[in-house]
């Protein structure tokens, strides 16, 4: 990584462990660029949200206790937050996401996902 | 001469008419008949003198009970009387009092004529319309007749036992319709003139009952004409919401269960990746791994399967459980514990004990109450929040009452993406989807409000398990 460059802070938030331990995996060979907060819990993620600086949110949307429709409506809600871009990767179709379609700054990517998808969506969020 | 000539004109006249036409006196004898008269028995006028009309034409000894011809003597005023013989025949009966020089009631004209056919076809156009009234009356499915002004007309028992409106207080009513919801009134206003000039054949609408209730109905309609002319708009309702029930749980039941396979098909879809990778960077920890994820997704999604052909096959799809309520809130005020935290927010939850259990789907009930809960930690920055369930008859009601910013207008506020202010927080899809939830189960949700910065209440009404 170039002097200087800040690395990006990514956070993911999906409760299944097996798609976090695929998020793991992609990006381990990018962690010169990239650092990750993987959480299983939305709530917890909103938490984390707020304290933290972070770059990029990569989300779920089929969770509970909060879905990921709550949590996106909370981190649009403040803020300190609100322009914090969010991928949504979902197993839901896009076309059942219309709702959020009417908001700036996030994009959508449904399961399964390569990792070249993953990040050609990432970079096109970060370098913009 | 002249004299003569009108009088003879006169019987050409009276001979020609096909009534029976006979002139009486006070005793009821005949004084003079007519052509008619005298053909109906077979003998010539003359032999009619002097003889009564009962003994004739009735073969009786006395006046028929109600004789208009004796009504009429006895009262000076005309009368007429509608008499059935014994041979099916009906004869319109009318008596004429004549009087004399000095207004005295001298004799009675009788004129008679048959009516049998006329009767009878009287007969089978009362029969007739009984029977298209019992049509309709006694018909299961509710009917509707509209002017053309769009006033009701007429409505049938099985209409306003399915609304709850009284036919007094539907006939004559004009468009819009008490059982009209905002929606279709937004909706149908629009369609209704062209509506009532083509007909429509099957179109499903929601309405509402006086109690509020919503139903479905799918309604076929035909306008009448006269003469290229609108006579009136005729429309057969049959409820569906049943079947609508069932098509929505249906349509849920085949979302999420096309959710709960394609996650880990999806999961199991990007192990192979993961395997691939492994395989090519020959890294046998990570083959391994991918074969595990594959493994276990692909089970899951199999036993998925297994689970709904076996719940089919039993006939026990559990759609409706018994939900513990207080252990969903448990769940929902945890999750926002640190945003009521951090708002110094008091929260008061009181659930009265048998007030506990509803019958519902779990995940559908707590969207529904993290929604409202949501909404109220959401537009509350000082003050409190104080959630109750009590039982009220066959219901479980719960009540969220927040001390926030209050609504100023609620038009609108169940509608999609329905926003106060556009930087009001969120996207407008809370309330929406509750109210969706909620009449699924034949609840209520209903949301007050005493205005801006006013707090809100927010009520609902779920069935008791």
């Amino acid at each position: 990584m170039a002097a200087g460059t800040r690395m990006k802070r990514v956070l993911i938030v999906e409760d299944d462990t097996d798609m976090q331990e695929i998020y793991r995996n992609m990006f381990n060979d990018q962690a010169d660029k990239y650092e990750v907060d993987i959480l299983g819990d939305a709530v917890e993620g909103l938490r984390r949200l707020k304290e933290g600086i972070f770059d990029l949110v990569i989300l779920d949307i089929i969770m509970e206790p909060m879905p990921g429709d709550s949590f996106f409506s909370c981190a649009r809600d403040d803020s300190a937050v609100r322009d914090i871009p969010i991928l949504v990767v979902s197993v839901l179709n896009p076309d059942d996401l219309e709702h959020f379609k009417k908001t700036d700054h996030v994009d959508f990517l449904q399961k399964p996902i390569t990792k070249e998808e993953l990040f050609t969506k990432i970079a096109g969020f970060l370098k913009a | 001469m002249a004299h003569f000539k009108l009088e003879h004109d006169k019987e050409i006249i009276l001979d020609t008419v096909s009534e029976l036409i006979a002139y009486q006196d006070q005793d009821l004898r005949i004084i003079w008949a007519n052509k008619a008269a005298s053909e109906s028995m077979g003998v010539s006028p003359e032999e009619l003198c002097g003889r009564r009309c009962y003994e004739i034409w009735h073969k009786r000894d006395r006046p028929c009970a109600g004789c208009p011809v004796l009504k009429a003597l006895k009262t000076g005023r005309p009368q007429k009387a509608e008499i059935f013989f014994p041979d099916g025949g009906v004869w319109l009966i009318r008596g004429y009092p004549v009087r004399n020089k000095n207004n005295k009631v001298s004799g009675v004209l009788e004129i008679s004529a048959e009516i049998t056919e006329r009767k009878a076809a009287e007969e089978m156009l009362r029969e007739s319309d009984e029977f298209s009234s019992s049509l309709l009356n006694n018909s299961p499915y509710p009917i509707i007749v509209i002017n053309p002004d769009t006033s009701v007309k007429y409505v049938n028992p099985a209409l306003e036992k399915l609304t709850g409106f009284s036919c007094a207080e539907i006939i004559g009513r004009k468009a819009p319709y008490p059982w009209w919801t905002k929606e279709t009134e937004r909706k149908t206003w629009k369609e209704l003139d062209a509506a009532m000039d083509r007909g429509v054949e099957r179109l499903e609408e929601l309405f509402q009952k006086k109690n509020g209730e919503r139903f479905w109905v799918e309604i076929t309609a035909t306008s009448v004409k006269k003469k290229g002319e609108l006579k009136y708009y005729l429309a057969n309702w049959v409820e569906i919401s049943g079947r609508k029930e069932i098509e929505q749980i249906k349509s849920n039941l085949i979302r999420n269960f096309s959710h709960s396979v394609k996650t880990p098909i999806a999961m199991a879809k990007m192990a192979c990746y993961l395997c691939e990778e492994g395989i090519k960077a020959k890294n046998a920890g990570k083959i391994k791994k991918a074969q595990r994820m594959m493994r276990d997704n692909i089970d899951k999604a199999h036993d998925d399967v297994n689970s709904i052909l076996e719940a089919e096959k039993k006939g026990t799809i559990a759609l409706k459980e018994c939900v513990s309520f207080r252990k969903i809130m448990d769940e929902i005020i945890e999750g926002t514990k640190h945003i009521v935290e951090h708002k110094k927010l008091n929260f008061k939850v009181s659930i009265s004990g048998d007030a506990d259990k509803i019958l519902a789907n779990e995940k559908e009930i707590k969207t529904l109450l993290f929604n409202i809960i949501d909404n109220a930690v959401k537009f509350t920055d000082r003050g409190s929040i104080e959630l109750s369930a009590r039982v009220c008859g066959k219901m479980v009601k719960i009540r969220v009452k927040d001390t926030g910013i209050g609504i100023e207008k609620k038009d609108g506020i169940f509608d999609k993406f329905y926003k106060h202010h556009k930087t009001t927080p969120g996207v407008g899809l809370g309330l929406p989807i509750c109210k969706e939830i909620v009449e699924r189960y034949k609840g209520r949700i209903e949301v007050e409000s005493e205005g801006a910065q006013k707090g809100t209440v927010v009520t609902i009404s779920l069935p008791k398990a």
